[in-house]
């Protein structure tokens, strides 16, 4: 590769990364275009190009996509939410935890903005008939949703393409990252009650009304239902013991899909339906971004970036790790963290060629728990933030950057310290 | 094409002696089946008759028995002039247009609306109802240049009478004319300008809270409240806030079939007609089958 390659590769890639921070240009628009500039500008050819694009993540979004958009039709969520305002008798603390363990355990195994798609409605109304804010109740589904999904190699993006990327399997996954992760969920109800304290009092006329309803009713069509909980039991089950049977996740989630969509009564329009809901914008995000690192790591540039890395790191794990949980953690916090992600994968792929390749795994679970947890930060760090204040907006109930941030901040910090201890304690002093 | 390119001397009666619109009919029918084998006469007897009970087309001495005839792919007009006039009804006839056309044309209401423009001419009718041989009034006819439309437009069989709002009255004002008109939808229109539509269903859909219609379904509830507000405010909205810009707008010039697709398409019962920015019509599916489809 010439030195003349290298700057147009370079400025390909920064100049789309701006555009999509920017916002721009739409983020998919401005990954594909770059991702074919690079192919045009024969910084990589095609071939090499589509083989950078990791169809295990394409594939198990599109699976899940397709699962949840059924499961979403079910009632099922709704269900959940106002059968458990019903246990809480309406107190609307014990409502906001029930909130965030639903919604915490779909994120881990569904994708979080769609989770709070139908978690978020329905608690508007819970909130509205106990005749409060539902703000405290949005909010902390939105960082329920982020710290779940960082819980399972397929609960966050950043995770599915790490598990992928460095052959981690689902149980690894869960055995690494997720007993942080339930201590900050056991804590998030605590926190959220403590930051939202006063905020929260409902008369027992009020309560009365939560008690009044009728829950017998809301799944409407049970048989759906059933099908769909078994096919996803048995995804959930298949993912966990991928690795014996020598599957990908991917391959369990498209098959647990389409089984799905076999048992509709009508298949042609349950295709038809199913597909319009797939995020398509989305997948083709991940396909263009995952053109253009590859485009970088034709270059070298990756590699170069991973030797100055590991510097700095001196060969330290510990240091490393703790510097990856911070750093991805503010840079999700301001930034989307899918790019972020994709971009240091081969990076540490690349250090752990220069250390030795066992012992980076602590680096692995620092990248997830990081980017995952940092979105938590800010308003505009996690895809299920935004979508979550868009739905309340549109409700004429107005959060801000900064109402949002003044929460997500200080719950950040108090999770990425936990994550930070968590990796400290268990891998390099438990080691 | 002309109207009186459809007419044939064989099938023009002039003095025809018959007492009654049934055997004006018959009689009528009887030439225009000339050829065909006899059943198809009695089934286009029974066909006319049974649409002449469902209430008769007279206007100005002008009665036009029709029907439309299945397994059938012609256009026939077949005429009549009594010795004496015909009371049918009450009204008086003096001349009898019988038309047979198949099921699915179009041609009927062009024919129809020909027939009228004929009926409305005084000069013509006292000229047609003189003649004394079929080929005089075939081109009596021809002469005055009366043509048939080979298709159908919106402007045949659009509402004229349609329900129109202003863009500053109330929703109050609104609901209430919609519900004197017994319509489901409005025109709006901004100081004689069209500008949008309003509809009972998106009036409901504006005043129910966003949440509500995230929900799977709202089952588990047994009152709730927006959905007892949704008209409180109606005093103090106005029909802008609540009306929407219309997604398609048709002309008088469209073609039905235009104007039946959109329908389908956007799954949209009416579609606003307007002309040099002004509404002028609504066709409505309704409209398409009563005056095309059950013509």
């Amino acid at each position: 590769m010439s030195f003349f390659q290298t700057v147009i590769g370079i400025t390909i890639f920064v100049l789309a990364y701006f555009f999509i921070i920017s916002g721009k240009v739409h983020r998919t628009i401005a990954a594909i275009l770059g991702g074919m500039l690079m192919i045009v500008l024969k910084i990589i050819p095609q071939d090499s190009a589509f083989s950078f694009v990791d169809w295990n993540v394409i594939f198990l979004l599109i699976g899940m996509m397709i699962i949840v958009a059924v499961l979403g039709k079910t009632g099922l969520f709704q269900y959940l939410a106002v059968k458990s305002a019903k246990m809480a008798r309406g107190d609307p603390y014990l409502i906001m935890a029930f909130l965030i363990f639903i919604t915490a355990f779909f994120s881990a195994f569904l994708d979080n903005v769609t989770t709070v798609v139908f978690i978020a409605p329905v608690s508007i109304l819970i909130a509205k008939e106990l005749g409060i804010s539902p703000t405290p109740f949005l909010i902390s589904e939105a960082v329920a949703s982020n710290i779940g999904g960082t819980a399972t190699l397929i609960g966050d993006p950043p995770n599915i393409m790490i598990g992928s990327a460095a052959h981690i399997s689902f149980l690894s996954f869960i055995k690494n990252v997720s007993p942080p992760i339930v201590i900050m969920l056991v804590l998030l109800p605590f926190i959220m009650k403590r930051l939202m304290r006063d905020k929260m009092t409902v008369s027992y006329q009020r309560k009365a009304k939560i008690m009044e309803f009728d829950t017998s009713r809301i799944i409407q069509n049970s048989a759906l239902l059933r099908r769909t909980l078994i096919v996803f039991a048995l995804v959930v089950a298949g993912f966990f013991i991928h690795e014996y049977i020598d599957l990908e996740v991917a391959t369990i989630a498209i098959i647990g899909a389409f089984v799905l969509i076999l048992s509709m009564p009508s298949q042609k329009d349950a295709l038809k339906e199913l597909f319009s809901q797939i995020e398509w914008t989305s997948l083709f995000f991940f396909i263009g971004f995952f053109i253009m690192v590859g485009g970088l790591i034709e270059l070298g540039v990756i590699k170069a970036i991973a030797s100055k890395l590991a510097e700095i790191f001196h060969n330290s794990i510990l240091f490393g790790s703790l510097f990856t949980v911070w750093l991805s953690g503010f840079l999700s916090a301001v930034f989307d963290n899918i790019p972020f992600v994709a971009t240091m994968i081969p990076v540490i792929k690349d250090i752990g060629t220069q250390m030795s390749y066992q012992g980076i795994n602590p680096l692995w679970w620092a990248l997830s728990l990081g980017a995952c947890l940092g979105g938590n930060m800010t308003l505009i760090g996690a895809a299920a933030n935004v979508v979550v204040a868009d739905i309340s907006d549109k409700n004429g109930y107005r959060f801000s950057f900064w109402e949002f941030t003044k929460y997500g901040f200080v719950i950040t910090i108090i999770n990425l310290s936990i994550a930070s201890f968590y990796i400290w304690l268990r891998y390099l002093i438990l080691i | 094409m002309k109207l009186s390119s459809f007419l044939h001397p064989n099938l023009i009666r002039i003095n025809h002696d018959a007492g009654f619109s049934e055997s004006v009919i018959r009689d009528l029918s009887r030439e225009a089946c000339k050829g065909f084998p006899p059943e198809f006469e009695e089934k286009v007897v029974t066909a006319v008759l049974e649409r002449e009970k469902q209430g008769p087309t007279i206007e100005r001495g002008v009665s036009i028995p029709h029907a439309r005839i299945s397994d059938f792919s012609d256009l026939i007009i077949s005429v009549s002039i009594p010795k004496k006039p015909v009371i049918v009804e009450g009204k008086t006839v003096k001349i009898f247009f019988l038309i047979l056309t198949a099921n699915a044309s179009p041609l009927y209401l062009n024919v129809l609306s020909a027939i009228a423009q004929l009926s409305m001419n005084d000069a013509l009718m006292s000229s047609i109802l003189s003649c004394r041989k079929p080929e005089d009034m075939i081109k009596t006819i021809k002469d005055a240049n009366i043509n048939v439309k080979e298709e159908l437009t919106v402007k045949d069989i659009m509402d004229k009478d349609f329900p129109s709002v202003s863009f500053d009255m109330t929703l109050k004002e609104a609901i209430d004319i919609l519900n004197e008109k017994k319509s489901l939808f409005a025109l709006v229109s901004d100081k004689g300008k069209f500008s949008g539509e309003i509809t009972l269903s998106g009036i409901v859909e504006k005043k129910m809270p966003k949440y509500a219609l995230d929900l799977v379904n709202l089952s588990f509830l047994k009152t709730f409240q927006p959905v007892e507000d949704i008209l409180k405010d109606e005093a103090s909205i106005k029909v802008g806030d609540i009306m929407v810009p219309a997604k398609v707008v048709l002309e008088p010039g469209s073609s039905i079939v235009e104007a039946v697709l959109r329908m389908v398409k956007e799954k949209k019962p009416f579609i606003s007609v307007v002309e040099e920015g002004k509404a002028v019509g609504v066709i409505t599916l309704r409209g398409f089958i009563k005056r095309v489809l059950r013509a």
